[in-house]
């Protein structure tokens, strides 16, 4: 009655080959398959609705604070996977810089959102990786894109680069702008000038090959709609689960921030021009805000209809993001650049990127919005970067953990009264059903697999 | 995708046939079946891999099965809730404290069977009554995770240790009593509301309430049928060599479940079902001719 089964994976003979498989990775259709999904980096709703962008108009849930227990494996198995077989492959130094860079934006917002996480051992073929403590991680991140703009051969082909079309130029400007936004994150573990943040952002600004400085050079993503659509389009395909939230709204409306015609539209459907400057409570359950969207039909869907095309351009990491974080770092002493004129640069390139008239000169005056003297003007900066990141829920959610502003009042509604913003994602059970040796280890190192956990950067 | 693996399985499969009553008139067999796992082993499941998940029956964050290397096939494993010595961890407002790692136990029943008896009587009458049971294991289920958050599952409208129903205020006398310990070990007692419990059964994933034991007895089928006689039938037609008619009843009790929520003989996945309708009891007849 005992049945043995194959010992060996010999043992099952020809059935482990796949004779409709291939062995040689088609490298420019690995890069295009990587970059059609970076969009979705900057349309994760959960980060939005922790950095109250959003609001949820029927099923409350995350923005009342659910645990955020989430599964990072597809993330590995799929973009990072496929970057690191370009990687591997190394047949064009170009390409290899390429899937290089794209693999530490993605690293950069993963561990962004969970903290430590698989680096090293991570796309090894190691099933259980260790993990690594999110400074490990985010030296290394800032390591690789440095030495990656240095390994560009200039010559070699890149294929399937649906969004910079292999200019490598414009692959140097966002590594680099890349390390400026990620070393600013460090703020608070390395806040003087002479601090291994400032020192890396310094060297990033000074690179040769420059950072992105004008809406011309942002790396946007340009949707061909059909099979591949602008994320946002998606989002409301069929559905309205999203709104602006009141907070944004109340923001831009005391600024008289004309950005808010962009930001928010009166009608789900996708083209629509109709903008609407009601943004739907914050943290509410469910009866409250479906109540508030019976009675205000108009209330903000995220975006104008028309800025959510299936084709319409997304930008991953533009001029606005740019100055407003040199504007941050020379608010720091890192730089000696002008606060104001990288301020007032980062604000009218956010405008500029969302087709509003440029803001007239008394914006500048309006308060809240007025730059003083050097180190005055954190909350004014960190405003306008949270501002200008929008939709990017992410970024956002960042900016509020790295700086503390906007002043965000927690969910009235939360699940479990009295909790707070969520400060991390928790690892999910796949982690711990796989790997739950290094997961474990993980969790208790960063003291505790919790949303209240504190990142390592976030003081 | 990778064909790998080995288990070790060892059980016991048991047949009886009994035939109680053999007479001309009645004739009663039973005939019975009885299977026991006794071992369900996962040998090994690939280089370097001790452990992988398998099925889940929904999301990313319900209980789901593994196979791990030295445990039987089909493992449960999952979000409930975290526990000190078996004793419920409570946040300060009462509400249970998520454990992503819950042991939940095998996905497999211990044992499985049947009996079918088949009874022929008065020569043209025949009677089927069939019965399927198994007894342990463990499944998920998201019907009663859903219809508890919405508040229509019937576990939302019970009475607590007051008598009082727990939809009723906290403040009146109602609520859902918790009972267990702080994260620091010291006993705590407190009402909470019942929406927010059930909300945040799911909000933190403590979906303990929503594991359920696959032991079951279910009626599966009764029918009854006659058979014309074959005299009769020739002096209605020369054409016609048989007719029977029969009444079938499926599913038409479910005799035990230690579950007293969704039907566990009609889950749907191997851990649990995903809110998929429930089984429908069904009456029907059969006539059959032959020519």
């Amino acid at each position: 009655m005992t049945v043995v089964g194959c010992n060996k994976l010999e043992d099952f003979g020809q059935t482990n080959v796949n004779p409709a498989g291939t062995n040689a990775p088609i490298l420019g259709a690995l890069l295009t398959n990587v970059e059609s999904g970076i969009g979705g980096y900057v349309a994760q709703t959960r980060g939005g609705l922790y950095s109250q962008y959003f609001s949820e108009t029927q099923y409350s849930d995350a923005s009342l604070y659910s645990i955020p227990q989430i599964n990072f494996a597809g993330e590995y198995s799929g973009s990072l996977m496929d970057l690191q077989n370009i990687r591997n492959v190394n047949s064009s130094k170009n390409m290899t810089a390429v899937a290089k860079i794209l693999q530490q934006y993605i690293f950069w917002t993963l561990t962004d959102r969970f903290g430590s996480l698989p680096y090293t051992q991570a796309l090894t073929g190691n099933a259980t990786p260790a993990f690594d403590s999110q400074e490990t991680i985010y030296k290394a991140i800032l390591s690789n894109l440095k030495s990656a703009v240095e390994e560009f051969d200039n010559t070699s082909v890149i294929t399937g680069d649906i969004i910079n079309g292999g200019d490598v130029a414009k692959w140097k400007l966002f590594a680099n702008s890349l390390r400026l936004l990620v070393s600013i994150r460090l703020s608070e573990v390395y806040p003087t000038a002479d601090g291994y943040a400032a020192l890396e952002f310094k060297s990033a600004l000074a690179h040769t090959a420059g950072v992105i400085d004008a809406n011309s050079k942002n790396f946007v993503i340009t949707y061909p709609g059909g099979t591949f659509k602008n994320p946002w389009f998606s989002v409301y395909d069929g559905r309205k689960d999203y709104a602006v939230s009141a907070t944004m709204m109340k923001q831009l409306s005391d600024f008289g921030d004309t950005r808010a015609t962009a930001f928010a539209g009166a009608s789900e459907v996708a083209g629509t021009t109709s903008t609407s400057t009601i943004g739907v409570p914050y943290g509410v359950k469910r009866a409250t805000a479906e109540a508030f969207t019976s009675a205000n039909p108009t209330w903000a869907r995220v975006l104008r209809g028309d800025l959510r095309n299936d084709n319409s351009a997304l930008v991953v990491l533009g001029a606005s993001h740019v100055f407003l974080a040199r504007a941050h770092a020379a608010e720091l002493g890192w730089t000696a650049e002008s606060i104001a004129t990288m301020f007032e640069n980062g604000v009218k390139a956010s405008f500029q990127q969302w087709g509003v008239t440029a803001p007239a000169s008394s914006y500048f005056s309006t308060t809240g919005v007025t730059i003083g003297t050097k180190g005055t003007n954190l909350k004014a900066i960190a405003i306008q970067r949270w501002i200008a990141a929008y939709p990017d829920g992410l970024q956002g959610w960042g900016i509020w953990r790295e700086t503390g502003f906007p002043v965000l009042t927690p969910a009235p509604d939360a699940l479990v009264a009295g909790t707070l913003i969520p400060r991390r994602y928790t690892f999910g059970q796949n982690e711990y059903a796989t790997n739950p040796v290094n997961t474990t280890a993980a969790a208790t190192a960063m003291g505790g697999d919790l949303q209240s956990t504190k990142l390592w950067w976030d003081k | 995708m990778l064909n790998t693996g080995q288990i070790t399985k060892t059980g016991i499969d048991i047949q009886a046939f009994v035939k109680p009553i053999w007479t001309k008139n009645v004739q009663w067999q039973i005939n019975a079946t009885f299977g026991r796992l006794l071992k369900n082993r996962v040998d090994t499941i690939a280089p370097g891999i001790s452990r992988i998940a398998i099925d889940q029956a929904w999301g990313a964050t319900a209980p789901y099965m593994v196979h791990q290397t030295g445990q039987d096939w089909g493992q449960m494993y999952g979000n409930g809730i975290k526990r000190i010595n078996g004793v419920p961890v409570l946040t300060a407002d009462g509400f249970y404290v998520n454990d992503p790692n819950v042991y939940f136990g095998s996905v497999l029943p211990k044992y499985t069977g049947g009996v079918q008896n088949s009874i022929t009587f008065l020569e043209h009458f025949t009677a089927n009554i069939n019965i399927d049971y198994q007894v342990g294991g463990k499944f998920f289920s998201l019907s009663e995770m859903w219809g508890s958050y919405s508040g229509v599952t019937a576990r939302t409208a019970t009475l607590n240790d007051k008598g009082v129903p727990i939809r009723t205020p906290v403040a009146d006398g109602g609520g859902v009593k918790m009972t267990g310990v702080t994260a620091d070990g010291k006993p705590l007692t407190k009402y909470v509301e019942a929406q927010a419990y059930f909300q945040n059964l799911y909000g933190n994933k403590t979906f303990d309430p929503y594991v359920y034991d696959l032991t079951f007895v279910k009626l599966r089928e009764v029918s009854l049928g006659y058979s014309v006689p074959a005299n009769k039938l020739a002096k209605i037609s020369k054409n016609i060599s048989r007719v029977n008619f029969s009444l079938v009843a499926r599913n038409p009790i479910l005799l035990y479940a230690e579950t007293k929520s969704f039907d566990p003989s009609e889950i749907s996945n191997l851990s649990g079902e995903t809110g998929q309708l429930p089984a429908t009891r069904s009456f029907g007849f059969n006539l059959k001719i032959g020519f």
